[in-house]
């Protein structure tokens, strides 16, 4: 069973991915970001971390998970130590969408769900790909969620965080064929709207506008290119009080101070924070485009 | 949250009043798992009273729903009130229950 043995981030990212470890074409990459987000605090609330109503999304019992996403998304909820609306958690949680989806490929890698393997391309030139390294876990979740909908059986409450997922960020075709969503899709609608941090994926998706990065060029200086940056993360992630930033980002910290430094040191400020391992790195938008092939 | 509970009949009466909220779903799942125990199969909730209810709250429905389903056992929702009526409404939980406008109903 893959009960317990994936989390829920795990299961969607492995519902999202083809045989060769490439993510299905809807999902167009920081989209991922958002429904992983969603994935991650719908765990939470399974797990009896986090309570939620229609709007709001509140701290339940504190001990941690002993998984590291989870409880690194746990942290910042308390940290965070009051109400914020669900779609403006959804959206803030995926400033760390590169980040949750390293550790998600890494620790599918060390469930033994998926391989390494490494491609050649153009013989000198290596590209890392993750493919599954057989189909057990993802018929099990396929056939769990296929058997649940074609039945009348009352959904068990990790099901329906799949349904609605799936429904929500229109991933119901890696289940389902179309002529079978077209003939459930009273009830798989029925059931996806069982879950309120579901039901709000929807929504930010609908309202999500990719923000187009300014070119950067190095005649700037590291504060500007860093300012521009963060200007543009607060939009895109709704936040609107500078003191909502996580601290690599927020002026007068130790760690923007540190941020700076790694802007000056690769020469741009599209960079991203890993907060556990304390790391930068360059965002990596070649994943995007090798990702979804374009 | 106050939960008044009788018989009439087969069926166990459990009136709730004030909120399900974060702080006392397990208070709630805990009393509803008594009456599970002692192999009470049909539970009739007086919803009237109730003034909130999150998404733990909810999710104990239908757990609760599911259990006695499964023994051939049932649950009715009796008295909502439009508050509630309409987040059992928009959650999609409330097609799932059987509904009573009143106890007399029944």
């Amino acid at each position: 069973m893959t009960h317990n043995f994936l989390n829920i981030p795990e299961e969607i990212y492995l519902l999202s991915i083809d045989e060769n470890g490439n993510q299905h074409h809807s999902l167009k990459n920081e989209n991922f970001d958002l429904v992983i987000s969603a994935a991650l605090l719908m765990d939470l609330a399974l797990l009896h971390r986090i309570d939620s109503d229609q709007t709001y999304i509140f701290t339940d019992k504190t001990e941690q998970i002993g998984d590291a996403l989870l409880d690194g998304v746990l942290d910042e909820i308390i940290e965070y130590n009051n109400n914020r609306r669900i779609e403006n958690w959804i959206s803030y949680l995926s400033i760390h969408g590169q980040f949750f989806r390293d550790e998600i490929i890494t620790s599918l890698v060390r469930k033994s769900v998926l391989k390494i393997e490494n491609e050649k391309v153009l013989w000198f030139f290596s590209k890392r790909k993750y493919p599954r390294i057989d189909d057990t876990e993802l018929e099990e979740v396929q056939s769990r969620i296929r058997n649940l909908i074609f039945g009348n059986e009352i959904p068990d409450e990790r099901d329906i965080v799949i349904v609605s997922i799936l429904y929500n960020s229109n991933l119901l075709a890696t289940v389902f064929s179309e002529e079978e969503i077209s003939k459930y899709d009273t009830r798989i609608a029925q059931i996806a709207k069982m879950d309120f941090i579901g039901q709000a994926i929807g929504s930010v998706l609908k309202e999500y506008n990719l923000s187009i990065f300014e070119s950067l060029t190095k005649s700037k200086s590291a504060e500007e290119m860093l300012d521009e940056h963060v200007q543009t993360l607060k939009k895109k992630f709704r936040v609107t009080n500078d003191d909502n930033l996580p601290t690599w980002i927020r002026k007068g910290t130790k760690q923007y101070e540190e941020t700076l430094k790694y802007v000056r040191e690769v020469g741009t400020a599209e960079i991203t924070f890993n907060p556990r391992l304390k790391k930068y790195s360059k965002i990596n938008y070649g994943y995007y485009q090798t990702a979804f092939g374009e | 949250m106050n939960i008044i509970s009788k018989e009439i009949g087969k069926y166990i009466h459990i009136k709730i009043v004030g909120r399900i909220d974060t702080s006392n779903y397990e208070v709630f799942s805990d009393e509803l798992q008594v009456f599970i125990d002692e192999g009470k199969k049909f539970l009739i909730f007086d919803l009237e009273g109730l003034e909130y209810i999150s998404s733990s709250g909810l999710r104990i429905f239908l757990k609760v729903l599911k259990s006695l389903r499964a023994v051939e056992g049932d649950v009715v929702l009796c008295c909502l009130n439009n508050k509630i009526k309409s987040v059992f409404e928009i959650s999609g939980f409330l097609s799932f229950f059987n509904l009573a406008d009143n106890i007399d109903s029944i």
